[in-house]
């Protein structure tokens, strides 16, 4: 039998590398940065017919109005998003962009506005909800597999794998705003958390379905040690928690494709989270499980040490 | 087959035709109400949030930060008057905590007259030059004059708000003193210029008469013949000619002529402001004035509302073409059940949209979209165990019967996992993003709950049907 816990410290190491690899991106330069929505400010979306260039637009808004600190983006179709610290006088600020790319007849100009304030709580209320709905689902999984010795190291596992696909995405979405910000926009907005949530949510699934499978052999004693079992009970359930995963992928492919990009923020983080959440299901989760009660990381390729 | 599961197969069907009836006819009336439901202008007569159709998001906050419940539902009541007066279809206007108020306003594209509407207090003063000892000297100087020792005193004028005594009350003319309803917007007859016209109460009215009379005893050139006019200027007297704070620029600084015994007119006025001026002051005072500024906002153009509705629809339809396709490929006969459960989980769905109704934002599209994919993955886990039955040499039946009650432990903890994060974004989704959040975990929510059901009842009783039948015994098709 194609044996997969045994190699299980090489996978915590090819998680770890990604992850430290992707996050580390978000320290070097521009990149995935925190929307408006988390640090305050004023941010512009405006579309134009005729060809506008970045040097026009810059000139009116840091020019002619001198507003010091925005960051103009341009999309390279006539969009642009202008992101700008809000003034003592929100309203005032908002006349004075309106009027200044009207000079440029724009097709279309959506404003957005967040005090400092609602930011500060928007962050708090943020990690509250996160931190309830770890917590909610810890106790979840730790009250579903009460049948079983150490419910505990279950729950602990899974939300390890949970924190695994949260940072992969977060590391993903910070190589790929690093790399390609030019050709999309990509920043930790509301949509954004909302798909981190509803990772927690969902990629906690594929866990749940290879460790009921764990379980369930458990109880019918299948196998003579955890090893075995939980290697048995990953090749007994693989097909069907990548089928699970397949079809949230195509509904997703599919907004990504067709879909409002508006909502861009929350596709990108759901893809590269189902995708990695049946990666942690299989090499983050169960081999956590594994390694907690035999004490033991496994085993590398090619070295003779067991 | 059973009579039960007749009973049980016709009362599917009785929800999907409905279902479908609902959702495909736009509009109707419930049964036994005159509520209406759905819309003409919609796609399939969906109540569609601010971004799908445009309009504006503002958030906004009491200067005062602790409120009483009265004072903020007070305050929202007299926002209502003011947006119902300036014609908003459908505004939502409610509480957001403790000191805020969101208003929705669909539709409406000129932020900045929805601004001024909304934000500012509307306060009305009177106010007459009064003046007083000058005790920072850098203020300008309007009048020294001797005093009675021959030491100059300096003098500064500044606005005060103006008082009569009437009936031994004294009585400040402000807009408290305005009779609710009776402001509008007039016509100057000479010029034709916008004017707003409006009434003192009976004693407003006394006042301001007294006031006059005392302002006409001024020498015409005397400035303190002046009245002046203030719109939100606070309670704090305003300095004559310069002054910077917000407000103190009077709307208007007539030269009295003679005693007035009726309520002025504000004229030389815009018509648009006009228009929110008199409805302001028709709408009452704010128990507690909020701040000028919104502290969020968030406009979406009606063009990219309507092309957000319109991509929704387009990656809903081809993510429900490509996950029936998965379907049919991966499990054959179960997968062609499992795609009709699906259309089936999907007018279901809908048809409770509009029954309730629910508010369509894009995030809740998004939810919807999701769910499509999440829907069939409760039939994922049966279908695998059918499988995995009947290669264990069972019969279809008892396949079936084994394949559902197996895979109920694993589709249970998965789903509820997925609800404990929908209730929590709920929860918190009036704190997160002013309330964008909320309408994803509400559909999030459904979503999850019928999949759970149609994956469970309606793919069972679909697949009975084929027990009796002799496509039963080629279990190769279902497995």
């Amino acid at each position: 039998m194609w044996n997969i816990v045994q190699y299980r410290g090489l996978y915590f190491l090819f998680s770890a590398i990604i992850i430290l690899g992707g996050i580390s991106t978000l320290f070097m330069g521009p990149g995935l940065s925190l929307s408006i929505e988390f640090k305050g400010g004023a941010a512009v979306r405006a579309e134009f017919s005729q060809p506008v260039t970045q040097e026009e637009v810059e000139k009116i808004i840091s020019g002619q109005l001198q507003y010091e600190n925005g960051i103009i983006q341009s999309f390279g179709n006539g969009e642009f998003l202008i992101r700008l610290p809000l003034s003592e006088d929100a309203g005032n600020q908002e006349n004075e962009i309106r009027t200044g790319l009207e000079q440029l007849s724009p097709l279309n100009m959506n404003f957005d506005q967040v005090s400092p304030t609602i930011a500060k709580e928007t962050v708090v209320n943020a990690i509250i909800a996160i931190g309830v709905a770890v917590l909610g689902i810890l106790a979840f999984i730790i009250y579903a597999f009460r049948g079983v010795a150490h419910s505990f190291r279950y729950g602990v596992s899974a939300i390890l794998a949970l924190a695994h696909d949260i940072l992969v995405a977060i590391a993903v979405a910070g190589v790929a705003s690093a790399f390609f910000g030019n050709f999309f926009r990509l920043e930790i907005s509301s949509m954004f958390l909302v798909g981190v949530l509803t990772l927690l949510g969902y990629s906690i699934n594929d866990t749940i379905v290879i460790f009921d499978r764990i379980r369930e052999n458990l109880l019918r004693e299948t196998h003579t040690t955890l090893e075995e079992t939980v290697n048995f009970s990953i090749l007994e359930s693989m097909g069907r928690s990548i089928n699970t995963s397949f079809t949230t992928l195509v509904v997703l492919l599919a907004l990504l494709l067709v879909g409002p990009i508006s909502i861009f923020d929350f596709i990108f983080v759901m893809i590269i989270g189902v995708i990695s959440g049946t990666y942690s299901s299989i090499f983050t989760a169960s081999q956590v499980l594994v390694s907690w009660e035999t004490r033991s990381l496994g085993r590398m390729p090619f070295s003779n040490k067991r | 087959m059973k009579r039960s599961q007749y009973i049980a197969l016709f009362l599917i069907l009785l929800i999907v035709v409905t279902a479908f009836f609902s959702v495909f006819v736009k509009t109707w009336t419930l049964p036994f109400t005159d509520s209406i439901r759905g819309s003409n202008d919609t796609p399939l007569g969906l109540t569609l949030g601010l971004d799908l159709q445009g309009g504006v998001h503002l958030v906004y906050e009491t200067v005062d930060p602790n409120p009483t419940v009265e004072q903020l539902e007070g305050t929202i009541e007299v926002i209502r008057n003011r947006v119902d007066a300036f014609g908003v279809a459908e505004p939502t206007i409610q509480s957001l905590g403790s000191n805020r108020v969101i208003v929705q306003l669909p539709g409406v594209q000129d932020v900045k007259a929805a601004k001024d509407l909304i934000g500012a207090p509307a306060v009305l003063d009177f106010r007459e030059l009064v003046l007083v000892p000058n005790l920072d000297n850098n203020d300008e100087q309007v009048d020294s004059k001797d005093d009675a020792d021959g030491e100059v005193e300096s003098l500064k004028a500044e606005w005060q708000i103006a008082s009569s005594t009437v009936e031994g009350e004294q009585i400040y003319i402000n807009g408290e003193r305005l009779i609710p309803g009776s402001a509008q917007v007039g016509f100057d007859p000479t010029t034709g210029s916008p004017e707003v016209l409006f009434q003192f109460d009976r004693q407003g009215s006394e006042a301001f008469r007294l006031l006059t009379r005392k302002l006409i005893e001024f020498p015409i050139e005397d400035p303190r013949r002046m009245l002046g006019i203030f719109l939100d200027a606070g309670d704090e007297p305003c300095g004559f000619a310069t002054d910077i704070n917000p407000g103190c620029t009077p709307l208007l600084t007539p030269v009295v002529q003679a005693e007035i015994p009726t309520s002025p007119r504000i004229t030389g006025l815009e018509l648009d402001q006009a228009r929110i001026l008199s409805i302001q002051l028709n709408a009452g005072a704010f128990p507690v004035p909020l701040k000028k500024n919104p502290i969020y906002e968030r406009d979406v153009d009606a063009f990219l509302g309507a092309d957000a509705l319109q991509e929704g629809l387009k990656a809903g339809l081809l993510g429900i073409i490509l996950v029936m396709l998965f379907m049919i490929m991966f499990y054959r006969m179960n997968g062609i059940v499992a795609a009709l459960s699906l259309a089936i989980y999907a007018v279901v769905v809908l048809s409770i949209f509009k029954l309730i109704p629910v508010i369509l934002t894009l995030s809740g599209m998004a939810a919807f979209i999701l769910s499509l994919g999440f829907a069939v993955d409760a039939n994922v886990l049966i279908f695998e165990r059918i499988k995995e039955e009947i290669r264990g040499g069972r019969s279809l039946g008892s396949a079936i019967e084994i394949g559902f009650n197996r895979a109920w432990p694993a589709i249970r903890d998965g789903n509820l996992t997925t609800m404990i994060i929908a209730a929590i974004l709920f929860w918190f989704g009036e704190r997160l993003g002013a309330g964008l959040v909320q309408g994803f975990a509400f559909t999030l929510g459904i979503g999850v709950l019928f999949s759970m059901l149609t994956a469970l009842f309606v793919t069972r009783r679909i697949l009975n049907i084929f027990l009796g039948t002799p496509l039963a015994r080629k279990l190769g098709l279902f497995s």
